[in-house]
C-alpha cells in the first residue's frame, strides 16, 4: 500500500481515528509521518490530509457523474479539479501539503473545499472578529510619521542646499499625499 | 533598525521569563499571542520561490519601520540564512522562531524588539508570524498591544483577507482571525498528585490544545504545559481569549488546589524534592536536558512554597534559559559531544546557583 500523502513510499504506519462517531484510517511511510510529527501536525495535519483524500475523491465522482467519459486509468483523484488559476497549486499539492493551501486565490477557486473543511475543523465557515479594515486610524498616524520624516528631511536638505535630494524629497511626499487621498 | 548578532540576545534575559521577581503564585509563567497574516497577491511560502520570499521580507521590512512598532534604536533584524545551527537553536530557546521557521532560513527574516517582546516572523508557515509576549498571566495586555502592532503593520501592508472566512492563512487550521493565544504554566502539584491526566482530558474536550514547553510537536519538560486556543474561525478574537482565560483560571485554581494537598500529605516528599534538586543543581557535575528541566521544576515548587531563601524565580529563569543546548554553544563545534554538554551545563547550573547565594546572602 502507497503512503496517502506522498504516493511514492510503502506505507508502514497505519492510523485510525474516530471523527464525528465514523471511523477514518490515514496510511503514512515513514518519512511523511516524521514530517507530520516534526512539525507539529500530527493528528490535525494528518486530519486534514485525509480530509483532501476524501474531498478529491468527491470532486472526481461528481465529474464522472456529470460526464459519460469513464477518467484515465492513470490520472489521480486530487488532479480531476482545475488547479488554482493564480498559483497553478492542484488538490494534490494541497494533500501533500498537510492540508495547506497554495495561495490566498486557492481560497476562492476551492471555495466549496474550503468551506467543507472549515465545517468540519473551525466553528463554522464565517469569520467574526477583526476586520483588515478596521486599521484607518493606524493608516492616518502612519502617513503622518511618514510625512513628517519625510518633512524633517526636506528641511535638512534645504539647510544643507542640497537641492537636487530636497527635490526628490519633495516629489515623495507628494506621492505619499496622493497615495494616501486615493485610499 | 540593524543586523545584530545571536549573542547580543543569548546574554540577556528573555522576554518571555520575567526578570524581577512578581507578585502571586508562579504557576502561570509566560503569556504569548500570535497572529497569521499574509500579503494579498503573494503565494503562501510552501509555494513560493527563495526570490518570492525575499520580495515579501522586504516589503514587510519596510512596514516594520514605518510603523514604529519597532523603532531603530531598540529593533532588530535577523535574516536567517545568515545564521548558524547554534544560533537558530538559540531563536528557538527564547521563543523567537518556531521550528518550522528555522528549517526552512531561505527568504525567513526574523524582526523583533530588543525586550523580545514583539517580534515578526517572516516566511515561516504564513509570510507574516506577529507575535507578543509577556511574563505571567496577562492575555488582556498582550491582545492590545498585539492588536495595534497588527494595525500598524497592516496600514501599510494589504492583507490577504476575504469577506467571509477573514484572514486567509497557508493552513485553513489558522483562517479567520490568525490568532494563537497560549499560556504556559507550570504544575507539578497536579504531575504528583495524579491529577493531570484528567485536567488535561478536560482542556482539549473544551477543545483547546496542550503542548510542551517549546511549542509545536515537543513533549513537556519539567511540568510545563503550554495551553492555547484551536478555533480561529467563527470565533471572534475576544472569545478566544476569554474562554482560553476561563479554562487557564481553573487550572491554576487545581493546581493550587494540589499544591495545599501534598503540602497537607507529602509535606516531606514535597521537601525532600526540592531539597535534592537544589543539591544537585549546585553540586553535580553532569546534567542532562531532561533532568536539569525535572531538577528546575522541582527548585520552581520550592521557591514558590517559600522553602528557599537563597533562590528566586528570576534566578531559575535565566537558569532553564542557559541549561537549553544553543545557550550553552552545544551546537558551535561538531566536536562537542553529548556528555560534553552535561558537563557545560552542571557547570553553568553550579555557578549560576553560587552567584544567586552569594548575592542573596551580600
Amino acid at each position: 500500500m502507497l503512503c496517502d500523502i506522498c504516493k511514492k513510499n510503502e506505507a508502514t504506519i497505519h492510523i485510525k481515528e474516530m471523527h464525528n462517531n465514523k471511523w477514518t484510517s490515514i496510511n503514512l511511510c515513514a518519512e511523511c509521518a516524521k514530517k507530520s510529527e516534526e512539525f507539529g501536525n500530527g493528528p490535525a495535519g494528518m486530519d486534514l490530509a485525509q480530509m483532501f483524500l476524501e474531498l478529491g475523491k468527491a470532486v472526481q465522482a461528481k465529474q464522472q457523474s456529470q460526464s459519460a467519459e469513464a477518467p484515465e486509468e492513470n490520472s489521480s483523484v486530487d488532479d480531476a479539479a482545475e488547479p488554482c488559476p493564480v498559483c497553478s497549486w492542484k488538490l494534490s499539492d494541497i494533500r501533500k501539503n498537510n492540508g495547506k493551501f497554495g495561495c490566498p486565490s486557492c481560497y476562492t477557486h476551492f471555495r466549496d473545499i474550503a468551506e467543507q473543511t472549515f465545517n468540519a475543523i473551525q466553528d463554522g465557515d464565517t469569520h467574526v472578529g477583526k476586520s483588515s479594515d478596521d486599521n484607518s486610524h493606524a493608516r492616518r498616524e502612519s502617513f503622518e510619521y511618514t510625512l513628517s520624516v519625510l518633512e524633517k528631511k526636506l528641511a535638512e536638505c534645504v539647510a544643507d542646499e542640497d537641492y537636487e535630494t530636497a527635490a526628490k524629497v519633495r516629489d515623495s511626499i507628494l506621492k505619499l499625499k496622493e497615495e494616501f487621498r486615493n485610499e | 533598525m540593524s543586523k545584530n548578532s545571536i549573542l547580543q540576545l543569548a546574554s540577556r534575559p528573555a522576554g518571555f521569563l520575567s526578570d524581577v521577581p512578581v507578585p502571586g503564585d508562579g504557576i502561570a509563567i509566560s503569556s504569548r499571542i500570535r497572529l497569521a497574516r499574509n500579503l494579498s497577491g503573494y503565494p503562501f511560502p510552501c509555494n513560493a520561490s527563495a526570490a518570492l520570499k525575499r520580495e515579501v521580507a522586504a516589503l514587510v521590512m519596510e512596514a516594520a519601520a514605518k510603523s514604529r512598532c519597532f523603532p531603530e534604536k531598540s529593533s532588530m533584524f535577523f535574516p536567517l540564512s545568515s545564521l548558524g545551527a547554534n544560533d537558530l537553536q538559540i531563536l528557538l530557546e527564547r521563543r523567537l522562531a518556531s521550528r518550522e521557521f528555522i528549517s526552512k532560513p531561505d527568504g525567513a527574516v526574523l524582526i523583533t524588539t530588543s525586550d523580545e517582546r514583539l517580534s515578526v516572523m517572516v516566511n515561516e508557515e504564513d509570510q507574516l508570524r506577529i507575535q507578543a509576549v509577556m511574563p505571567g498571566f496577562q492575555l488582556g495586555k498582550l491582545w492590545k498591544k498585539i492588536s495595534s502592532a497588527d494595525d500598524k503593520l497592516g496600514a501599510n501592508l494589504s492583507y490577504a483577507w476575504d469577506e467571509k472566512f477573514g484572514f486567509l492563512t497557508a493552513c485553513p487550521s489558522n483562517t479567520g482571525t490568525g490568532l494563537r493565544a497560549s499560556v504556559m504554566l507550570h504544575l507539578p502539584a497536579l504531575v504528583i498528585t495524579g491529577l493531570i491526566s484528567p485536567t488535561l482530558e478536560g482542556i482539549k474536550q473544551l477543545n483547546l490544545a496542550v503542548r510542551g514547553l517549546r511549542g509545536e510537536g515537543t513533549k513537556n519538560h519539567g511540568n510545563l504545559f503550554q495551553i492555547s486556543n484551536q478555533r480561529t474561525l467563527g470565533v471572534s478574537e475576544e472569545q478566544s481569549i476569554s474562554e482560553l482565560s476561563e479554562a487557564i483560571v481553573r487550572i491554576i485554581e487545581g493546581e493550587k488546589e494540589a499544591r495545599r494537598k501534598i503540602m497537607e500529605s507529602k509535606r516531606t516528599l514535597v521537601y525532600d524534592k526540592a531539597g535534592r534538586a537544589y543539591g544537585c543543581l549546585k553540586y553535580g557535575y553532569s546534567l542532562p536536558l531532561d533532568e536539569a528541566f525535572y531538577l528546575l521544576s522541582c527548585l520552581r515548587l520550592g521557591v514558590d512554597l517559600g522553602l528557599f531563601n537563597a533562590v528566586d524565580i528570576p534566578l531559575i529563569n535565566k537558569m532553564q534559559l542557559a541549561i537549553q543546548p544553543g545557550h550553552l554553544g552545544c551546537m558551535l563545534s561538531e566536536k562537542t559531544t553529548p556528555d560534553d554538554c552535561d558537563e557545560r551545563r552542571a557547570m553553568v547550573c553550579r555557578t549560576l546557583l553560587k552567584k544567586g547565594s552569594a548575592r542573596r546572602a551580600g
